[in-house]
């Protein structure tokens, strides 16, 4: 039933079939460039629109509109992207934002992008559903502490829990089909963090800058001391960098992060008796990892 | 375990520990391009006191004025018809129990009962939660753009609201509105009913969240309605009186001092009350005679059975009497012999 997959060609003919199969998103595309434009290909599935439609209701050619729904060629203007939202309904405000995001990724220029954005005017207005709103007012600190510990600075931070709750609100419809909402607004987070942090070797996040952050160090006068201390927290983190994630999640949280134990459950959207097990094993699993013979300084 | 537990303990993150331009990231370019990228930023939401304050002389008036009947009209023995269930919410906001409030408040709302989407709204808005306070607002039905409650709180002969009185908006929620506004400027001392009523209240509701602290809602124990209602009909023995007026703040009649043994005794005579009574309403200048009018047999509604006109109006239309009848009391049950005694007070407070 499938069409073979032909490389489209450049006048753009129009599909045999309603709705052809979109192909799939070009290998050059960035990341960030990804994060809003899986969503907007979903969206445009969805809404069982082609491409001809599209294209009659944004009046861009077809060929510009496959363009900038594969990622291919230069990075898309915010006009085209723009209108193209519009279209599918979708909220314009987080695409906005994670469109910049991209746009920066992909090297253009700051003058660029500031002019491209001032071209069209956003209509004002537009809110996220109010049940993403709560979501976001209750889990803004705790998802930002989580970040902060592996990306270090509270800016980096910030942005990358903003444009969790922004794909969050674009793939809204998706989320709540979703067993547990809270889960899978974390397992997003985690993504996108683990995604922007440094890695060590084997894929696991390096967590050991971290030590240079801790409220025990800061108390030390001694430099001497001090270093010693950051030291030894340093391949304690990388202890913890190791357990598997749900484990490390627990206890980043609670330990680094400081959040009180009745509050974590909530956050990574498991029930307290599997958080509260969690915590267990991997205290007990650090104490496997970390040899005590190291206590001495 | 414990070396772990030394770690663990010391691996408490400082807050802001690194000044973002000293760690050189690529991706922070992203943030000077979007203003809005902490718009996320919802941390505090500037709660209003006005609001607050409204709802608290609101619950107060409500709470004061109920009869004992409407206080304890419920469905079974632990759920109350929806307008008892919005007095109950008051006693409730009074006793500090926020949450019981609210539901009992959603719960009458639900039912279609507008002072209770009023109240819910006043309750979000005093929270800051303006989301929530629209929602209930739209609920409750209220024309008005803004309660600036908050803002003038003194005064109480604005051009603002007289203007929004003059299209005669008799909505309850506006009646309710008004009537906030005029509790607020007179003096106001508890009844010992009310104050009767909420200490039982918050006590049921603490010794409900110790038998079931899982659940979040205020579970009333068993017999929850009699004993409420045997309360109500001992503590309000005395009659009420009431004069409406809507200009400068007038004292309210003394009420007898609590502690009183003799406060507590539930003659049959004193338990009903009056029967009837003569209330005199007179309008500002400024204010349109009718509406002001209207709303008095609306707001005396919510506590009276009926308000008749009285045939007696000066010339000026400005001054209007109100023939008011009570509502009809029903003995309360099993209540028909108690001796006076000292332990009387106490064993209501114990329930």
């Amino acid at each position: 039933m499938k069409p073979p997959q032909v490389p489209e060609q450049s006048g753009g003919d129009p599909p045999s079939r309603r709705g052809r199969p979109a192909e799939p998103i070009c290998e050059t595309a960035g990341a960030a460039h990804r994060t809003w434009l899986e969503p907007l290909r979903s969206r445009l599935t969805t809404s069982g629109l082609t491409l001809d439609d599209l294209a009659l209701r944004s009046g861009y050619s077809k060929t510009r509109l496959s363009e900038l729904l594969r990622g291919k060629g230069y990075y898309p203007g915010w006009q085209i992207t723009y209108t193209v939202v519009r279209v599918l309904d979708i909220p314009a405000l987080p695409v906005r934002r994670l469109w910049t995001a991209a746009a920066v990724e992909a090297e253009k220029h700051t003058d660029w992008i500031t002019s491209r954005l001032q071209d069209v005017q956003l209509a004002t207005g537009e809110e996220p559903p109010v049940a993403h709103l709560g979501l976001t007012q209750a889990m803004w600190r705790h998802y930002t502490a989580y970040a902060a510990a592996f990306l270090q600075s509270d800016k980096r931070a910030q942005q990358v829990v903003t444009e969790t709750f922004d794909i969050l609100w674009l793939t809204w419809d998706e989320a709540t089909t979703s067993p547990d909402i809270a889960r899978h607004a974390w397992q997003l987070l985690r993504k996108r963090v683990l995604a922007r942090a440094e890695q060590r070797p084997g894929g696991r996040p390096d967590l050991r800058a971290a030590a240079f952050s801790t409220a025990a160090q800061a108390k030390l006068s001694g430099l001497a001391e001090r270093l010693a201390r950051i030291d030894r927290l340093a391949r304690f983190f990388d202890m913890i960098a190791c357990l598997p994630p749900d484990q490390m999640d627990v206890t980043v949280l609670r330990y680094l992060c400081g959040i009180r134990e009745s509050a974590v459950p909530a956050i990574v959207g498991l029930s307290p008796a599997i958080t509260h097990t969690l915590d267990h094993h991997a205290r007990w699993a650090l104490n496997g990892l970390y040899p005590d013979t190291d206590t001495r300084e | 375990m414990s070396t772990i537990d030394d770690l663990l303990a010391q691996s408490l993150l400082l807050h802001r520990p690194v000044p973002s331009d000293v760690v050189p990231y690529d991706d922070l370019a992203y943030a000077h391009l979007t203003e809005d990228v902490l718009l996320w930023d919802v941390g505090h939401e500037v709660a209003d006191d006005g609001a607050a304050q409204s709802l608290a002389v609101l619950c107060e008036a409500v709470v004061t004025h109920c009869t004992p009947d409407q206080l304890a009209d419920f469905l079974t023995d632990q759920v109350p018809q929806p307008r008892a269930a919005w007095i109950l919410g008051c006693a409730l906001q009074l006793a500090g129990a926020d949450d019981g409030a609210r539901f009992w408040w959603q719960y009458a709302a639900g039912a279609d009962d507008a002072p209770a989407s009023y109240c819910l709204y006043l309750q979000h808005l005093a929270q800051g939660d303006t989301h929530a306070a629209a929602l209930w607002q739209a609920q409750a039905g209220l024309h008005a753009p803004g309660d600036d409650d908050g803002n003038q709180p003194e005064k109480e002969s604005e051009d603002a609201p007289a203007l929004r009185m003059m299209n005669a908006d008799t909505s309850l929620p506006t009646v309710l509105r008004i009537l906030s506004r005029l509790t607020r400027t007179t003096l106001r001392r508890p009844t010992p009913m009310a104050r009767a009523v909420i200490e039982f209240v918050s006590t049921a509701v603490a010794l409900g969240y110790e038998c079931h602290p899982d659940l979040e809602l205020p579970v009333p124990g068993e017999d929850f309605a009699e004993r409420l209602e045997i309360l109500a009909y001992a503590a309000s023995g005395r009659g009420k009186h009431i004069r409406a007026t809507d200009t400068a703040a007038q004292e309210l009649p003394n009420r007898p001092v609590l502690g009183t043994i003799s406060a507590w005794v539930p003659e049959r005579a004193r338990a009903r009350g009056p029967e009837e009574l003569v209330v005199e309403v007179t309008a500002a200048g400024h204010e349109e005679p009718a509406s002001v009018y209207l709303f008095f047999r609306e707001a005396v509604a919510v506590c009276w059975g009926a308000a008749t006109a009285a045939s007696s109006a000066d010339g000026h239309e400005t001054r209007m009497a109100y023939h008011l009848k009570g509502t009809r009391r029903r003995p309360p049950s099993g209540f028909r012999t108690v001796a006076p005694s000292s332990d009387a007070s106490p064993s209501f407070r114990g329930l």
